[in-house]
């Protein structure tokens, strides 16, 4: 096998170009105003039109989270808990995660195969001979609208997953709105708020910057544009598992170091 | 060296490797200011890649590049794109952004590039779209037209900032004969009222003709004959001659690998006798092995191979 076929040397390389994308792009934030139009439409696509399936998505979560801790808790008969728990799960995991996760699935495949069709049908590089840098025409606007409108979402779809779980404890496990909000109060300090849209802003980041680097780096026609999806979709998840144990672990010294354990 | 130059776009000896191939081989031609210089090849021979060497979105391994007398394969990012200013380029699909309408791509370079009114803008985008018959039909998507369509509406913001230079990919590939023979007159058009100097890649040989002020033909990467289009038609060599023609004439040389076969391929005949065309009409080509290609050639160059393994 030739150097250049190996698997591992062609992630460092995918890895490499991602980065420099994203660096470029970030270079080229300063011309947001000008590009915002542009990035007003990519809100609009990756927020607004996410917004319907991430809230279900989060609303059953929340649903079935209190449905299982509410079984453990009625064990030491102490189901008025279930909201502290949940929120505190939210908050700090499942909103920003499954958020991230909607995301990916919707926007993330379709904004690597929309960049993968333009490439392939030389739009690139019709952008690059009229001297217009993609890296600020096409991805720092996809970007920018990913990295508002992720945590965004995420807040969103957080506090619909908290209603979820009080539905639920309320009709079904038979805990009063005032019990459920009481421990829910509890469940989240604003560290634990702050962190979770870190982890939403950093998920967002990585995901975009995955989606335009594979779209950008798409070559040979539908087969082509058809992989850079389908590589998006398990690479930015992938990232996203592997930044959210550094960042829980990170975020774990600083929690208790603010506690005084540490 | 003069402050004027005489030449449009020089290539000196310019050599690429693509995925183990040399697409190009050593290839040196030069584009006189204000002609249309038509580069004709097969298809796979390497015309497009110069044109993207030509603009910078290609690096030769090898050689020399020059635009307006510039060295342009040493120059950084930066002074590329403001090289690629005296280019206007017409890609293949007219690699229009499918999200703009027809009006705000051909704004687009002009919004990007300089600081004219809204007002400005809209005339200098007004011209070129009649230019091209297209001012009816700029609020629509590239998506919502025809690929004749999407051509022209390419040209129109190609020539936007009236680049000195047009490099077209292939203009007339896809279209039905009049529309081709419209962009043909367009191209003219150019040549003759603003003065553009014009770079055509194609394979249309009628195109070629109408438009060429000198057609350079390509063969495995070089330039093996630049001339008038009457000099072309005219040309002794077989491997023009062939291509030319279309295949009637002339033959393909023996350093290619593909070769003619006469008469009808076996096993058809047999199946649909009814259906099959006439013999003589089925001369066809086979690509050969790189064994076979081998045997084919002379037994002196057999030999030299046989020699050197």
């Amino acid at each position: 096998m030739k150097l250049t076929d190996n698997a591992i040397v062609n992630s460092i390389k995918g890895a490499g170009f991602t980065l420099v994308l994203l660096l470029e792009a970030l270079g080229h934030v300063p011309q947001a105003w000008r590009r915002r139009r542009a990035i007003f439409t990519q809100m609009h696509v990756i927020g607004t039109q996410s917004l319907p399936i991430a809230c279900f998505f989060m609303l059953l979560i929340g649903m079935v989270f209190a449905l299982q801790t509410g079984i453990e808790f009625a064990r030491f008969g102490q189901t008025n808990l279930v909201g502290l728990v949940i929120v505190s799960a939210m908050v700090r995991e499942l909103g920003p995660w499954m958020t991230a996760f909607v995301l990916i699935a919707r926007v993330g495949s379709s904004m690597a195969a929309e960049i993968g069709s333009m490439k392939v049908a030389e739009e690139i590089d019709a952008l690059e001979v009229m001297s217009i840098n993609p890296a600020s025409f096409v991805v720092m606007p996809r970007l920018i609208g990913y990295a508002l409108m992720g945590p965004a979402l995420t807040v969103v779809g957080t506090l619909v997953g908290i209603l979820g779980g009080g539905i639920v404890a309320n009709l079904q496990l038979g805990v009063l709105w005032e019990d459920y909000f009481r421990f829910a109060e509890r469940g989240a300090e604003p560290l634990d708020i702050y962190w979770g849209l870190l982890k939403s802003l950093v998920f967002s980041v990585v995901a975009a910057a995955v989606a335009c680097a594979n779209g950008m780096r798409t070559s040979g026609g539908a087969v082509g544009v058809g992989q850079a999806s389908r590589n998006t979709v398990v690479i930015a998840l992938t990232l996203v598992v592997f930044f959210n144990y550094l960042l829980t672990s990170f975020y774990r010294v600083v929690k208790l170091f603010v506690s005084g354990i540490l | 060296m003069s402050d004027v130059h005489q030449y449009a776009v020089e290539f000196n000896e310019v050599s690429k490797k693509l995925g183990g191939r040399q697409i190009l081989d050593k290839l040196s031609f030069s584009v006189l200011k204000g002609e249309t210089f038509v580069i004709i090849g097969y298809s796979g021979s390497g015309k497009s890649v110069s044109l993207r060497h030509m603009v910078g979105l290609m690096a030769p391994d090898s050689g020399s590049i020059r635009v307006d007398g510039d060295e342009i394969t040493t120059m950084s990012r930066k002074e590329l794109e403001v090289m690629r200013r005296k280019f206007g380029v017409l890609f293949q699909s007219g690699a229009l952004i499918a999200w703009l309408t027809l009006f705000e791509n051909v704004e687009l370079p002009l919004l990007e590039h300089t600081r004219m009114s809204a007002k400005k803008r809209a005339e200098i985008v007004q011209q070129k779209l009649e230019l091209v018959n297209l001012w009816q039909d700029r609020a629509k998507f590239p998506a919502e037209i025809s690929g004749g369509m999407k051509k022209r509406a390419g040209l129109a913001r190609a020539i936007a900032l009236d680049p000195s230079i047009v490099l077209y990919d292939e203009p007339s590939s896809g279209l039905d004969p009049v529309i081709a023979y419209e962009v043909d007159k367009l191209v003219n058009r150019l040549r003759d009222e603003h003065k553009m100097t014009q770079l055509v890649v194609t394979h249309d040989m009628e195109s070629a003709y109408t438009i060429a002020s000198r057609i350079g033909v390509f063969y495995h990467g070089e330039m093996i004959q630049v001339g008038t289009p009457d000099e072309i038609r005219s040309s002794s060599l077989p491997e023009v001659q062939h291509f030319i023609t279309g295949g009637r004439e002339g033959q393909v040389s023996q350093r290619s690998n593909t070769a003619i076969i006469r008469g009808m391929p076996p096993g058809l005949s047999s199946v649909r006798s009814a259906e099959a065309p006439e013999p003589e009409a089925m001369d066809g080509y086979v690509l050969l092995s790189e064994e076979e290609a081998a045997a084919s050639e002379s037994p002196q160059t057999k030999e030299h191979d046989h020699e050197s393994t």
